[in-house]
């Protein structure tokens, strides 16, 4: 069997700017920033992780704590580099690290067309609402409370 | 605070209700089944990874928990799941209201059946909370819906102390909060990191590590 020579390899802010801000993420400058100097401070291993990535030799395929950057990155919607840091954080940092992943995949939509329904049901909801209270447009509110209506009439002086 | 009528809930949150179990949660059933099995175990923060609190922030706490048990019991997923939708909708309504005065804070929160995947968020510009309740439309039996509760309810607590260090980077002295914290916080506003961007440098931001730690700790064992 033969072994993969492992080598220090370079990565400089250019290069690794130049990646990020070509990607269809739309990072900004700060973010591309911020996502170097959370790579500066991974250990060998996840910079070389990062490093190959840049250089176009795809996603290791290292687990840890039973994920894989792949899965991060298509399950979990990660774009590759947080992906990156995320499997850094999981070595290090396992149960905190887990917390926020998971946290972040609960914000995330997984299906689309669940979506688009419970959009639906919001919009008819809206409207059911407004035709009970008699208003199309939806632009008057009925008041809440009955007791803060007042009436007005023509009366006698007398 | 905007409520939907009552005959509109009672047909909508049963479809929402059916919606959210079936394709909200659904991420729950992988990586949560990845990380821990089929306990019935939630994830917490870490206590090495919590945020320094002061004894003020320590008396909110108390205070928050109190509140908590004042609408929902020691067992908050039990008291919920005893509950009808509109129940739930009304009683989260009047839990955040008296969070809210409890935390003497001057916002706009809106609680309603949104769309979206979006579980609740406050607004720096705004001064605007909101807190989805359609996840807390989902059955009891549900295999999961402890977590979900336990979320719900520490969403809330947590965007509202984002409220509060709103608040308290414009108001010196709020809570008692010392000038360094402000000032970090106000630094950390000015340059905030996204979780989508860089999920760890996200975590240890002071706004973030400050409302997750105070949400932790108020939630932590009543669920």
């Amino acid at each position: 069997m033969t072994m993969g020579r492992k080598v220090r390899a370079e990565l400089r802010y250019k290069k690794f700017y130049n990646t990020l801000k070509m990607s269809d993420f739309g990072y900004t400058d700060e973010d591309i920033r911020t996502l170097f100097r959370s790579v500066r401070e991974m250990d060998d291993e996840s910079r070389g992780w990062v490093i190959s990535w840049i250089n176009g030799k795809g996603l290791p395929k290292a687990t840890v704590e039973g994920v894989t950057a792949k899965y991060l990155v298509d399950e979990v919607k990660m774009q590759p580099v947080n992906a990156l840091i995320a499997l850094d954080w999981l070595k290090h940092e396992p149960e905190t690290a887990k917390f926020y992943i998971l946290r972040l995949a609960k914000d995330d939509s997984e299906n689309e067309a669940a979506m688009e329904k419970m959009k639906k049901i919001v919009e008819e909801l809206k409207k059911d609402k407004d035709k009970r209270l008699g208003d199309p447009e939806g632009e008057n509110e009925a008041p809440e409370n009955i007791e803060e209506m007042v009436l007005d009439g023509i009366v006698d002086q007398s | 605070m905007e409520l939907l009528t009552i005959g509109t809930i009672k047909i909508t949150t049963e479809l929402i209700a059916i919606l959210a179990a079936t394709y909200l949660v659904p991420w729950l059933r992988d990586l949560y089944k990845k990380w821990f099995g089929d306990k019935k175990k939630q994830p917490e923060l870490p206590q090495q990874a919590r945020a320094e609190m002061s004894e003020t922030d320590k008396e909110k706490i108390g205070e928050t928990r109190e509140i908590i048990r004042n609408h929902f019991t020691d067992k908050p997923a039990e008291a919920i799941g005893n509950m009808s939708n509109m129940e739930r909708v009304q009683a989260t309504s009047d839990f955040v209201k008296d969070l809210v005065k409890a935390y003497d804070l001057d916002i706009d929160v809106d609680v309603e059946i949104m769309e979206g995947s979006m579980w609740g968020a406050y607004n720096f510009e705004t001064k605007k909370a909101v807190f989805n309740v359609a996840y807390l439309m989902v059955d009891k039996s549900h295999e999961k819906f402890e977590y979900i509760v336990k979320e719900f309810l520490d969403t809330i607590v947590h965007e509202l102390r984002h409220a509060v260090q709103d608040k308290a980077i414009n108001t010196p002295g709020f809570w008692d909060i010392s000038d360094e914290r402000r000032k970090a916080w106000a630094d950390n506003m000015q340059h905030y990191i996204n979780p989508k961007v860089d999920i760890k440098a996200y975590a240890k931001q002071p706004v973030e590590n400050d409302a997750a730690s105070f949400a932790a700790m108020a939630l932590e064992g009543m669920v």
